[in-house]
C-alpha cells in the first residue's frame, strides 16, 4: 500500500503540474462563471439596447374585428412595439418592409367561416421555428372583444379568464422536483468525472509503456501498486477537479445568478444526509469502477493514438450506464430500473436519483454496493492480472485470444 | 555471496524462451551476458530480477530468491526511458521512495551520482531536453542510487560518446571493487572482453557456450596473423596460399589454419628482409566466437 501512495502522490503531483490540466481546469471554471452570468448578460444587452431597439410587429385587422381592442396590446409590455393599420399590405411590401428591418413580423387578421384567421408573416422562419407572438394573447384580447359584446363587465371577463391552479401531490417517501433535477446534475458530474478524469488513467499508463519507464517501474514497485496507484493519483486529481467546479459553479449561483430567477426555482431542502451519504458513496465507487476499466484498456494498448480507439469502447459502456439510469429517471415505475440498480455500469448514475423518489430500498441498495464492490475488485484484478503481462509485452496487438493468454500467464 | 541461476526455464505458449540456463557468480565481478536478438536475454534478466516468473528453477543471491523484497538491485533496461516532462531530481526522488530510500538519504545520494557523472547542471531540467547521452547516465544513476548488491546492465555503453564510456567504466569497476555483482548485456564484444571475466551465450534460448572468458579463448587454436609492415607482403601470402585476409592500409589480417603456418610467415618475411612493425599470433576474439557459435 506504502508503493500505491507514493505512485499516487506522485501521479497527482505531476498531473497538477501540467499545464494542460491547469489551462483545462481555467477553461472549465470560467465556463461555470460565464455560464451562471448569462442571465446578467442578457440584462445588460438589453439594457444598453432599451426601447428604440424593440422588435416591431405589424398587426392587420382589415375587417376591424378586434373593434379597436389591439391598441391595449402595447400596454400589455410584451416587449415588442405594436403598429396597428386597418389596411393590408401586399406581400412585396411586407418583404421590403421585413428586409429593411422596418419591423420583424406582421400578422394579419382574417375570419374564416365562424373562424377567426391569424396569419404570421415573416422572412424565415429558420429551423427553430421562432414566432415572437403568443397567440394565446390574441385569443384572449379576442375572447374580450366577443363577451364585451354580450354585456359582461370587465370583471365578470377576468374572473371567467381565471386560469386554473393545477398542482401535483406525491406520496412517495421522498421529495423529487428540483432534487431530481440535481440527481441529474450529479449524474452529469459523474459522466464527466469518468470521461474527462477516469479516461487520463488510461492515457498516463500508456505514456507511461511509451517511454519504456515501465522496465525500471516494474523493478521499483509492484504491477498492483502501479494500478492502484495510478488510479487513486488521477481519482484525486478528478475528485479535486470536481469539487473546484462544483465550489465555482455554487459561489456563481450565489454571487452572480439572477435573484428574480433564482426564487422559487431551486429548492434543495429536500437534500437529506442520507441522499448526500448515497450519491457520495456512488460517484466513488462509479469513478473507481471505470477508472479500473480504463487503467485495463491503458495496460493493452501499445500506444498514445491507440488509447483513444479503447477508451471509446468503454466511452460506449459508460453512454448506455448514463442513459439506463436517465431512463430510469423519466420512467420511475419501470421494470427496467431494477436492472439499472443492479448493472454495475449504471448503479453509481441510477440509485441516487431512484433514492431521492424513494422507488429503491435499503436492501436494493445493500445489494446493489456489494455488486459494485465485487465488480470493482474483479476489474481491479484482471486490469492487474493483464497488465503486469501486457507491459512486457510491447507491439503485441490485443484482441481477445491475446488477452486471455496474457490473463492466464504466471507473472508476479 | 553468491548469485546462483540454476537450470531456469521458461516458456510463452508452449514455446521455450530460456531452456535450462544455468550460471554462478561467486564473488564480485562482471559477468557477460550475450546472445543473439530474441535469443532470451531480457526473459532470463527479468526472471533474475523477479519481474516474471520462472517456470523452474533456482535464482538466489546469498541464499536468498532474487525479487524486490529480499534483494536490494539496480536495473538499467535496454529499453530507455524516463518520464519525459518531469525534472531530473523529480523521476530520481521518486523512484528512490519506490526504492525504499528515506528523503534525505535519497537526495545525498541523487546529488552524489549527479556530482560523479558530471550531470549537476541538469539537475532541475525536464528529461525530454537531454542527450540520449545523459537520458541514459540518467538511467544508470536510477539503477545505483538506492547502493543495491546486483546490478544489471543491459546495453550500458550504447549511445555513449568516448569520453562518457570511458568515464561510465571507470565507474562500473569501481562498483565491482565495492563487492558489486554486475551482470552486463551487451553486442559490443570488445567491451565484454575487456570487462567480464566470465561469460554465457545464448542462443534461441539455451546456452551455447559458458565460463571463464580467459580460458575459453585459450582453449582456440590461434586462427589469426596482424601484421603490420610498409612493404607489400601479398607475394609471399600466395606463396604460402594464405588467400584469407583482410589489407587495411600497412595493416594485414591474415587467416591461418594452424600456428605452424603464422610461424612459417614470419620466417619467410624476415628471410627477405621485410621490415616488420607488429607481427602478432592471434586467438580468436569473442566477436570471432561469438559469430561461430551463433552465427550459424
Amino acid at each position: 500500500m506504502k508503493d500505491s501512495i507514493i505512485v499516487a502522490k506522485f501521479t497527482a503531483t505531476e498531473m497538477f503540474k501540467k499545464k494542460s490540466f491547469k489551462i483545462t481546469l481555467a477553461i472549465l471554471l470560467l465556463s461555470v462563471i460565464v455560464g451562471f452570468n448569462i442571465p446578467n448578460i442578457i440584462n445588460l444587452i438589453n439594457n444598453n439596447n432599451n426601447v428604440e431597439n424593440k422588435d416591431t410587429i405589424l398587426v392587420m385587422d382589415q375587417e376591424d374585428i378586434y373593434k379597436g381592442m389591439l391598441n391595449s396590446l402595447n400596454q400589455m409590455e410584451l416587449g415588442y412595439i405594436f403598429e396597428i393599420t386597418n389596411e393590408v399590405k401586399e406581400n412585396d411590401e411586407l418583404r421590403e418592409l421585413l428586409e429593411t428591418n422596418k419591423i420583424s413580423a406582421a400578422i394579419n387578421i382574417t375570419s374564416e367561416k365562424d373562424n377567426i384567421k391569424l396569419d404570421y408573416i415573416t422572412e424565415a422562419m429558420g429551423l427553430s421555428g421562432n414566432i415572437l407572438m403568443d397567440e394565446m394573447i390574441f385569443t384572449d384580447l379576442y375572447k374580450y372583444v366577443k363577451l364585451s359584446e354580450y354585456g359582461l363587465n370587465e370583471e365578470d371577463i377576468m374572473n371567467i379568464n381565471k386560469p386554473l391552479i393545477f398542482g401535483v401531490i406525491e406520496l412517495g417517501d421522498a421529495q423529487s422536483g428540483e432534487i431530481l433535477v440535481l440527481s441529474m446534475g450529479l449524474c452529469m458530474i459523474l459522466f464527466f468525472a469518468i470521461y474527462y478524469c477516469a479516461y487520463q488513467v488510461s492515457a498516463s499508463i500508456t505514456v507511461e509503456k511509451t517511454s519504456k519507464i515501465i522496465d525500471t517501474l516494474i523493478t521499483s514497485t509492484t504491477p498492483k501498486s502501479i494500478i492502484i496507484g495510478k488510479t487513486l493519483g488521477i481519482g484525486f486529481v478528478g475528485l479535486v477537479e470536481v469539487l473546484a467546479i462544483i465550489i465555482t459553479g455554487f459561489l456563481s449561483y450565489k454571487l452572480f445568478f439572477p435573484a428574480e430567477i433564482l426564487t422559487g426555482h431551486i429548492d434543495l431542502s429536500g437534500v437529506t444526509i442520507g441522499f448526500a451519504l448515497v450519491s457520495i458513496i456512488y460517484f466513488l465507487l462509479g469513478y473507481t469502477l471505470y477508472a479500473f476499466i480504463y487503467a485495463l484498456c491503458g495496460s493493452l494498448v501499445s500506444k498514445p493514438e491507440d488509447v483513444q480507439q479503447s477508451g471509446g469502447l468503454v466511452a460506449i459502456v459508460v453512454l448506455l450506464g448514463f442513459y439506463l439510469a436517465y431512463f430510469s429517471m423519466m420512467n420511475p415505475a419501470s421494470s427496467l430500473n431494477k436492472l439499472a440498480t443492479y448493472l454495475p455500469i449504471s448503479a453509481p448514475f441510477s440509485v441516487p436519483s431512484r433514492y431521492i423518489t424513494g422507488a429503491v430500498s435499503t436492501l436494493d441498495i445493500s445489494i446493489s454496493i456489494i455488486i459494485l464492490l465485487l465488480s470493482i475488485v474483479a476489474f481491479a484484478y484482471i486490469s492487474i492480472k493483464i497488465y503486469s503481462s501486457a507491459i512486457i509485452n510491447y507491439g503485441t496487438k490485443f484482441n481477445l485470444k491475446t488477452m486471455i493468454e496474457m490473463f492466464k500467464q504466471n507473472n508476479n | 555471496m553468491e548469485l546462483i541461476f540454476k537450470n531456469v526455464s521458461k516458456a510463452y505458449t508452449n514455446k521455450k524462451v530460456v531452456n535450462n540456463i544455468s550460471f554462478e557468480l561467486k564473488k564480485p565481478t562482471i559477468f557477460g551476458f550475450l546472445g543473439t536478438n530474441g535469443a532470451g536475454k531480457t526473459t532470463s534478466i527479468r526472471m533474475l530480477l523477479g519481474i516474471i516468473k520462472k517456470d523452474s528453477g533456482e535464482i538466489t543471491l546469498d541464499g536468498k530468491p532474487v525479487n524486490r523484497k529480499n534483494i536490494n538491485f539496480g536495473y538499467m533496461p535496454e529499453e530507455r526511458g524516463l518520464y519525459p516532462k518531469i525534472t531530473v531530481y523529480n523521476q530520481l526522488m521518486f523512484f528512490s521512495e519506490l526504492k525504499g530510500i528515506n528523503k534525505k538519504a535519497a537526495d545525498t545520494s541523487i546529488k552524489y551520482w549527479l556530482e560523479k557523472l558530471n550531470m549537476m547542471e541538469y539537475f532541475n531540467m525536464e528529461a525530454e531536453k537531454l542527450s540520449k547521452g545523459n537520458q541514459q547516465k540518467i538511467q544508470f544513476i536510477l539503477a545505483v542510487m538506492n547502493d543495491p548488491s546486483l546490478i544489471v546492465l543491459d546495453e550500458p555503453f550504447s549511445g555513449l560518446d568516448p569520453v562518457n564510456t570511458e568515464q561510465l567504466k571507470n565507474v562500473i569497476l569501481d562498483l565491482v571493487k565495492q563487492g558489486k555483482y554486475i551482470i552486463m548485456s551487451s553486442h559490443q564484444m570488445n567491451q565484454i572482453e575487456e570487462f567480464c571475466s566470465d561469460i554465457l551465450i545464448l542462443d534461441r534460448g539455451k546456452c551455447v557456450l559458458q565460463g571463464n572468458l580467459k580460458e575459453i579463448k585459450d582453449n582456440y587454436e590461434t586462427n589469426n596473423v596482424e601484421i603490420i609492415t610498409n612493404e607489400n607482403i601479398e607475394n609471399y601470402l600466395k606463396q604460402l596460399k594464405l588467400t584469407n585476409y583482410n589489407k587495411v592500409n600497412n595493416n594485414y589480417l591474415i587467416n591461418i589454419k594452424t600456428k605452424d603456418e603464422g610461424l612459417e610467415l614470419f620466417d619467410i618475411l624476415v628471410k627477405n628482409k621485410i621490415e616488420l612493425i607488429k607481427y602478432e599470433l592471434k586467438k580468436p576474439s569473442l566477436h570471432d566466437i561469438f559469430i561461430e557459435r551463433v552465427g550459424k
